[in-house]
């Protein structure tokens, strides 16, 4: 039987989103670029991406430090958004804040919400 | 002799020259309440109801699925606590659930308080002024419920159930009584409004149904928003709503097809009898491409039938 390194489903984000998210932080005059990422109901295709930078975690916030920072999410947004990268995609035809979410089965044309 | 004793056609005539009033027993309301009630509410609905100023009234929207189709028409007044959504009695339920579904982080409670009020529709020359005017000053928990009808005088409007007594001997004191509920439909067929389960059902789409006064074609995302957006933009609306007149003799159900030249070309979804025409008059979806004209048709078991399709006072189609 082959070894396989067991990974567990998390949330990630790409350099360049973080680089981009500690730009954001720095012109609101936030000291440090913690990342809330979330889900809310409703949208085009019925759920909606939320992301906002925030001071610190909520009680039950999951907290994922990556890339010099840290993502805070709560549990039932967790559930939609397990698995996913967070990317940024820049230049005149960039869409900014990507989400590269495994559970969704269709997304909007802007990539703001999706479907499970 | 009660108002409501009288024959249909007197009391239709009585409601062009007077007031009258129809308890609303296919009404249902619920209270939402929270930070995020209207927001979630926004996302889940064709119309703004971020932007729209509450103090003036209340505010139509359509809930639609993923496909654009209609789950039901709701209308969204302030409550002392959030916000009632009056809706049909029937979609109560899915509105919750669907609504539950939906709700992940948000803050919102939602509350079926339908026992806790009582929905009235007024119709009659002046009442949506008149009256409501002298009604603000006696009932404390009047709310003022847009009304759907164009080319009749009316206003909606809910109370605490509470106040019912009150508001009762105060309409008795100026002589203003019930009338039959098929005046209503009488009203509502010719206004062409939609109703749930009959117009307003998951097979068929707001454009459809004539309902883009209650859409938001600048908003944000809601669902079902890029199918909507799509249809009306490429004008790929397939048929429309529209007022239609038959023989009284004849017996059609709700729900018979509309056949001519052997292709299904309608469905009926409402019908009720006229005295004042003496005819039966209904509505129902036709494809688009028929002209406004009189047709010979088969609906249901029936053969024949001469089949008149009436243009809307209102309306903003043409066929």
């Amino acid at each position: 039987m082959a070894n396989s390194e067991f990974k567990p489903l998390t949330i990630s984000i790409s350099e360049n989103a973080a680089k981009h998210v500690k730009e954001f932080a720095s012109k609101e005059g936030k000291e440090t670029p913690n990342l809330r990422v979330g889900v809310k109901g409703g949208g085009c295709s019925g759920l909606t991406y939320v992301l906002d930078i925030v001071d610190g975690p909520k009680e039950n916030d999951k907290v994922i430090k990556d890339q010099g920072m840290e993502l805070y999410i709560d549990k039932k947004s967790y559930i939609f958004l397990a698995g996913t990268i967070l990317d940024y995609s820049g230049g005149l035809n960039g869409k900014g804040f990507v989400f590269d979410n495994p559970n969704a089965k269709t997304s909007c044309g802007c990539g703001t919400s999706f479907s499970v | 002799m009660k108002l409501s004793d009288l024959s249909i056609q007197d009391q239709y005539d009585y409601v062009h020259k007077n007031i009258g009033i129809i308890e609303r027993d296919d009404v249902g309301c619920l209270e939402i309440s929270g930070e995020d009630a209207l927001d979630l509410l926004n996302r889940l609905s064709t119309n703004d109801l971020i932007n729209f100023d509450y103090s003036n009234g209340s505010i139509t929207t359509v809930l639609t699925t993923n496909k654009g189709r209609m789950i039901d028409v709701l209308t969204i007044s302030k409550s002392f606590q959030g916000y009632f959504i009056t809706c049909s009695l029937g979609a109560l339920e899915e509105i919750i659930e669907w609504i539950n579904f939906y709700t992940i982080i948000e803050d919102i409670s939602i509350k079926n308080v339908t026992s806790e009020i009582l929905y009235i529709t007024l119709i009659g020359p002046n009442s949506n002024t008149i009256l409501l005017n002298s009604l603000s000053d006696r009932i404390e928990t009047l709310n003022i419920i847009q009304s759907k009808f164009i080319s009749h005088d009316s206003v909606d409007i809910l109370i605490n159930i509470e106040e019912k007594n009150k508001l009762f001997e105060y309409l008795q004191n100026l002589k203003i009584s019930n009338i039959s509920n098929q005046i209503f439909d009488i009203i509502r067929i010719k206004e062409a409004v939609p109703i749930f389960q009959k117009e307003i059902t998951q097979k068929f789409n707001p454009l459809e149904a004539k309902l883009e006064k209650y859409i938001s074609f600048n908003k944000g995302c809601y669902i079902g928003q890029e199918v909507i957006a799509r249809l009306n933009t490429y004008k790929k609306v397939k048929r429309v709503l529209v007022n239609i007149e038959w023989n009284s003799e004849i017996i059609i159900n709700t729900g018979d097809k509309i056949v001519f030249d052997h292709k299904d070309v309608g469905i009926i979804t409402s019908y009720v009898y006229n005295p004042g025409l003496g005819k039966y008059i209904g509505l129902a979806y036709i494809n688009k491409g028929f002209k406004l004209q009189e047709f010979i048709v088969n609906i249901g078991v029936e053969k024949n039938i001469k089949l008149l399709i009436t243009h809307l006072e209102n309306s903003h189609h043409q066929l």
